[in-house]
């Protein structure tokens, strides 16, 4: 595989099937931990370790794991990497570990993870998979910034706990609670999607059907879905 | 077949041991940082309350005060106590730091149910106070009291605590369980209950008479407890001066002899006077209700009187006090039920009895009840022959 291949799997994360504002993935995270741009960091690194390493296994199991106890076998994996970096960042950054709380427990059911297992570990070699994972994890981050930092600078007038001179008098907090989080976050999808729709837009296929962990077994819309494009063809 | 049955378990418990050991692995070279820096973060919440303390070790509490929730003992001899308490609500949380030279370093809230203001601050107010000069003084201000109470006894046990810590003795008993225990050993007796004799008679030198069901009856002369038996002999006859005995003997008199005859109410006396008495020498016993939250309150006051009763004697002078019946919100006006608030009536005239205080958080309560006294003081006056 070229380079040129290798850097569109790592790309492709980022922007194209970025797992928060094209396919949806991972918005409890998104919108609990972006209150604030340190803690949003934290998240998107501590996601992107867990999705490099466990993608990286996964893809290594592959051919052992059987396929009717691929998600049990998947989840146990994800989790003895989540419970390592718990133990990791209580042991070396314990102002992190307080700061994301009970969401760096929940990152053992972040659909991003168990998402990217299920739909490229399991069928690409180990290097591919790291490399996805990277940059899904990228993807992840990136989408928590952006979010971030809109809601840092305009709900609490401050940048990474800094405060902003000026910007600080005319804070909107609301935007650094609950509510604000939903309204930033439909915002932020709705710009993604008016600027990839310019380019063309995101084909619906690569992430409907054809990565949901459950399509081989679903008798519904999938294969209906099937159909049409087939017809479509 | 049986391979394809098996091989999913063997492969899931395989993975599940893996990842096992490899958490083992992680967590033998993280847990003595985590250990660290979890002892480090309990250590900065316990030097708030005693600067310059460290390596704080957690100690037994069994002995302390039952104030007492949770004990730490510095490296240079000091010591934190955590208390909890009762104050406006229960779960009122506080911290005391104290030096090795017993003096208090520092104090704060760890966790509040009331509403705080002023009360924040009551802290520092107790630093640099030890057991010995900590007075009542201290909390006097615009507080709310039963707050500022909890805080003073929480502070106080902290002390008791720390004197228990250095091997020091404190008794804990509470005052109505050392009265007890003094009746009993007067008695020579072991669990005997001793209530306090309601006077309508004054009785002489004695200043009290405890009574029990079984006939038998304890005279506290000056700071010794006598004990007489129901056939009236003494119990420790052997171990009482002559004079200690006249006295007590007399005292007991009084009272064995004491009689009150029910007073037809006049006209013009209040209806919250239910029934009023007269004793063999002229004292008067006014049983009568107060008007408290329970009846003034809003919609969720119990609707009930406080009841009380009260002896005026010849001198126009209160000599004793009861609250004989309050179902006054719990914690805030059943202050008047609180011997330390209502004998505070005790000695007083109808000049001056106003001078008690009202309850700050118990207002309502505590007025109805001077209400009450005053009350009393003009059926006193009607009974007399005045207006």
């Amino acid at each position: 595989m070229s380079g040129t291949k290798k850097l569109s799997i790592l790309l492709q994360g980022i922007i194209k099937e970025n797992p928060v504002l094209i396919l949806v993935l991972g918005t409890c995270p998104t919108l609990a931990t972006t209150s604030s741009v340190i803690s949003a960091l934290s998240m998107g690194i501590a996601a992107t370790f867990v999705l490099v390493g466990s993608n990286a296994v996964i893809s290594a199991l592959r051919n052992v794991i059987p396929d009717t106890v691929r998600i049990p076998c998947y989840i146990v994996i994800i989790a003895g990497f989540v419970t390592a970096l718990q133990m990791l960042l209580q042991a070396y950054l314990p102002s992190i570990y307080d700061m994301l709380g009970v969401y760096l427990a929940l990152i053992v059911v972040n659909c991003i993870i168990l998402g990217r297992a299920e739909m490229y570990a399991r069928k690409n070699s180990v290097v591919d998979s790291a490399l996805d994972g990277l940059g899904m994890g990228l993807g992840f981050l990136f989408a928590l910034l952006v979010m971030s930092t809109i809601r840092e600078v305009i709900g609490a007038g401050s940048f990474a706990g800094i405060a902003i001179p000026f910007v600080e008098n005319y804070k909107i907090p609301i935007l650094t609670q609950a509510p604000g989080g939903y309204l930033v976050f439909g915002i932020v999808i709705a710009t993604m999607n008016k600027l990839t729709s310019k380019r063309g837009g995101v084909k619906r296929k690569s992430f409907s059907c054809e990565g949901c962990p459950s399509a081989e077994g679903c008798s519904g819309g999938c294969n209906a879905e099937k159909g049409e494009e087939e017809a479509d063809v | 077949m049986v391979k394809s049955k098996l091989m999913p378990t063997i492969v899931l418990s395989a993975i599940c041991v893996a990842v096992a050991l490899l958490l083992a692995g992680v967590n033998t070279f993280t847990l003595p940082r985590i250990e660290a820096a979890q002892a480090e973060k309990a250590n900065a919440a316990l030097i708030e309350v005693l600067p310059g303390g460290g390596d704080f070790e957690e100690i037994p509490i069994e002995g302390m005060p039952t104030e007492v929730t949770a004990a730490y003992k510095s490296s240079n001899g000091g010591y934190v106590f955590q208390m909890t308490v009762t104050g406006y609500k229960p779960g009122l949380v506080i911290m005391c730091g104290i030096d090795s030279d017993g003096k208090i370093a520092g104090a704060k809230f760890i966790q509040s149910n009331e509403t705080l203001s002023a009360e924040v601050g009551l802290g520092d107010k107790f630093v640099g106070y030890d057991r010995e000069s900590i007075t009542t003084d201290i909390i006097a201000g615009p507080t709310a009291k039963l707050t500022t109470n909890a805080y003073y006894q929480a502070i106080e046990a902290a002390l008791n605590a720390f004197e228990i810590a250095n091997g020091g003795s404190v008794d804990l008993r509470t005052p109505e369980e050392i009265l007890q225990d003094n009746c009993n050993d007067a008695m020579g007796s072991e669990g005997v209950r001793y209530e306090k004799w309601f006077a309508y008679e004054a009785l002489g030198e004695s200043t009290e008479i405890y009574t029990a069901e079984d006939g038998s009856a304890v005279v506290l002369v000056g700071e010794t407890y006598v004990g007489i038996k129901n056939d009236g002999s003494f119990a420790k006859e052997s171990e009482l001066s002559a004079e200690i005995k006249e006295k007590a003997k007399a005292a007991y008199g009084i009272y064995s002899s004491a009689e009150l005859t029910e007073v037809v109410k006049p006209e013009g006396v209040s209806s919250d006077v239910e029934k009023i008495y007269v004793s063999g020498s002229g004292n008067y016993l006014f049983e009568l209700r107060a008007r408290g939250y329970g009846i003034v309150g809003d919609k969720y006051a119990s609707g009930e009187f406080i009841k009380l009763k009260l002896v005026i004697g010849k001198d126009g002078r209160i000599m004793s006090i009861l609250t004989t019946y309050q179902k006054e919100s719990p914690n805030v006006g059943d202050v008047t039920i609180d011997p330390e608030y209502y004998e505070q009536y005790n000695g007083k005239g109808a000049s001056d009895y106003e001078s008690v205080a009202t309850v700050s958080g118990a207002t309502v309560s505590t007025t109805g009840y001077k209400n009450a006294i005053k009350i009393a003081f003009e059926a006193y006056e009607i009974l007399k022959g005045g207006n």
